[in-house]
């Protein structure tokens, strides 16, 4: 039976960037503006989703000793054709997002959802899943990606909003990915904790 | 066995499937990538179709899509490459002609060799009265230029140094400032357009190689439009001496290793009270010199480069040499100091520059401080009976008898630098051929 917990486990319980700190090669390397963390993020998305539902659905025929070879070949097809449809229909984000595209083959999202769900849970179970898990990653790149070109570049998607009076371009480069993930990753878990210790208190009145 | 050949067959048709995929996706995509490689070379077409100084279309109909591109077809050749020159600039094909009047603009796609690869530039040249001129130039390709230096090529500001040249500039072939050896100052940019000569070295400094790349990629295009007979004149050869090519080279480098091998080998302080500083007071210092850049060659092929210097310092003479040997994959270039006092020479000091060509590990150990001090404070007696590796000369020298062994020539490099006799050989025929320079000079009988 499809569980909607599958969804919202991914997407904030268990957020792969924040909670589980999982791919975060491409959460430093493409959150430069809000638009390339949304590309890097939807396109992780498709190769999640495609890739959960194949593997789902050959989880009985796939011998047991060679199944990571197989769910890599698996990922690896779906990769290569969003590389190849992003080059031919958005040449300006393929570009800018460069070797990140084809580096999703080794993402450990991907790899990590088809280890531990996909290939043990029915097709929509396992579509929820990589929903939730797709969208939380999308999310948390978004996140990063606009807080990082609000101050970086006073922009969100391009759209100026601090104009020119406003720009601290270091969050831009490589050490503002790490600034801002580190702080924004200190910002959740502290609601986390403050959240858990609420509901102990709750727990211990009752 | 069964269960092997089972799991092979389930894996082959998993790649199968895969490998079925990917080619239909790449089918269905391959013309919208082609769209997108043509839309970019139409940008850039279009970019090289302007009047760089009104900024106007200098045609009326541009070429929109590959198909009014394909019309304007004017020369192309299956194999890709139209004109090889003898720089080994290219002009590739398709090249395109465009009519508008009296007016016949040839654009060209056509590339130089640049720092780290081929500089790939697409221009346009115009003829109207039977006068060719080049009129705009864009930059394509500098991914490996360096960033900084030889990148920016592809500013604004330096590729306009390249527009509007006249047919006498053309014909005359296009150089760079330095490479002319002209200094020009910025209200003489333009007429010295019509010598060819391009002045970059304001703007785009330390980086001549990139901008003589493109001033090469010109040349072969003007060469292409006078063998196919656009252009009927008697083109010049643009020549660059060696003397140039020096000047790429690192003074700072140099200056630095000079620096090193002034100092005395056996005492620790400086042979001279004025060590040089900059290029001006080395210059001050040059003993020999000759054009073709080598002053010396010896019998095992190691080179004494031009130019050499000589300090004097009270009683004592300082002579440094640039000198080469030829180690295991190509020239091993060193600088070396030698002193004559009291009628006595003695090799001082050697500093490795260049062993790119050795193999790391083994033969680039050359330039580790205890392999180099193994060759300083060579005795004149050492020098006179030839400077040879222990190896060579089948002796085995323990530690402690290093010096002693130098007094013969013998230089053990066997302990610090194993099986790589090659790069410390070259080393030694190079010291070899400086003696014999100096020999040859009168330095020493």
């Amino acid at each position: 039976m499809a569980d909607i917990k599958n969804f919202t486990n991914g997407l904030i319980k268990n957020n792969p960037t924040f909670v589980q700190v999982l791919g975060i090669c491409p959460t430093l390397a493409t959150t430069t503006s809000a638009k390339n963390a949304l590309g890097m993020g939807v396109a992780t998305l498709f190769a999640l989703i495609l890739s959960n539902i194949v593997i789902s659905l050959i989880r009985k025929i796939v011998p047991e000793n060679v199944r990571i070879p197989i769910y890599i070949v698996v990922i690896a097809s779906f990769v290569t054709v969003i590389d190849l449809l992003m080059h031919g229909f958005l040449p300006e984000l393929w570009e800018s997002l460069g070797i990140f595209i084809p580096l999703i083959v080794v993402n450990c999202i991907i790899m990590g959802r088809a280890e531990a769900f996909a290939s043990k849970n029915g097709v929509i179970d396992s579509i929820f899943d990589a929903l939730g898990n797709g969208l939380g990653f999308t999310g948390s790149l978004f996140l990063i990606g606009t807080v990082r070109e609000l101050i970086g570049n006073g922009s969100i998607l391009g759209i100026n909003i601090f104009g020119n009076s406003f720009k601290v371009p270091l969050l831009v480069l490589a050490p503002g990915a790490f600034l801002t993930l580190g702080l924004l990753l200190a910002m959740f878990n502290s609601i986390g904790n403050s959240k858990k210790n609420k509901q102990k208190k709750v727990g211990a009145n009752k | 066995m069964k269960e092997h050949l089972k799991t092979g067959l389930i894996l082959a048709v998993f790649m199968l499937a895969s490998g079925l995929l990917v080619s239909i996706v790449y089918n269905f995509v391959s013309p919208y990538l082609e769209q997108g490689d043509i839309s970019n070379t139409l940008k850039a077409i279009e970019e090289v179709l302007k009047d760089p100084t009104s900024g106007s279309l200098i045609i009326s109909s541009i070429p929109k899509d590959k198909k009014s591109l394909d019309e304007a077809v004017w020369k192309d050749s299956p194999d890709g490459v139209l004109y090889t020159s003898s720089k080994g600039a290219k002009v590739y094909s398709p090249s395109y002609m465009f009519k508008e009047g009296s007016k016949e603009i040839y654009v060209l796609t056509v590339s130089g060799l640049g720092f780290g690869g081929e500089v790939k530039s697409i221009l346009s040249l115009v003829k109207e009265n039977n006068e060719l001129k080049l009129n705009k130039i864009e930059v394509l390709d500098y991914s490996g230029e360096t960033p900084g230096l030889g990148a920016k090529i592809a500013q604004d500001s330096v590729k306009s140094r390249f527009y509007n040249i006249p047919q006498e500039g053309l014909i005359s072939g296009i150089r760079v400032d330095k490479d002319a050896k002209a200094s020009i100052s910025t209200e003489e940019i333009d007429s010295y357009k019509e010598q060819g000569i391009v002045k970059t070295s304001d703007i785009m400094t330390g980086a001549t190689i990139t901008a003589r790349a493109v001033a090469d990629s010109i040349n072969a295009a003007v060469e292409f439009l006078n063998q196919e007979g656009v252009l009927k004149a008697e083109l010049k050869e643009v020549s660059v001496e060696p003397s140039d090519v020096q000047e790429e080279i690192d003074w700072n480098v140099i200056l630095q290793a000079i620096d090193k091998i002034l100092i005395d080998s056996e005492t620790g302080e400086y042979l001279v009270s004025d060590v040089p500083t900059d290029l001006d007071s080395l210059e001050s210092a040059i003993w020999k010199e000759n054009s073709d850049g080598v002053l010396y060659t010896s019998s095992k092929g190691a080179k004494v480069y031009s130019p050499s210097y000589k300090f004097t310092e009270d009683a004592r003479e300082i002579y440094v040499l640039n000198i080469a040997g030829k180690g295991f994959g190509g020239e091993v270039k060193s600088i070396i100091s030698f002193v004559k006092e009291n009628n006595e020479l003695r090799l001082n000091k050697i500093e490795v520059l260049d062993y790119s060509g050795e193999t790391p590990g083994l033969g680039a150990k050359i330039a580790e401080d205890k392999v180099k001090e193994r060759f300083y404070s060579i005795p004149y007696s050492g020098l006179s009976s030839g400077v040879k590796v222990d190896k060579d000369a089948g002796v085995t020298v323990s530690s402690e008898e290093i010096e002693n062994y130098k007094k013969q020539g013998v230089v053990k490099t066997s302990d610090v630098m194993t099986s790589a006799t090659i790069t410390a050989r070259s080393v030694a025929d190079s010291i070899n051929a400086a003696v014999e320079f100096l020999k040859q000079e009168g330095v020493i009988e």
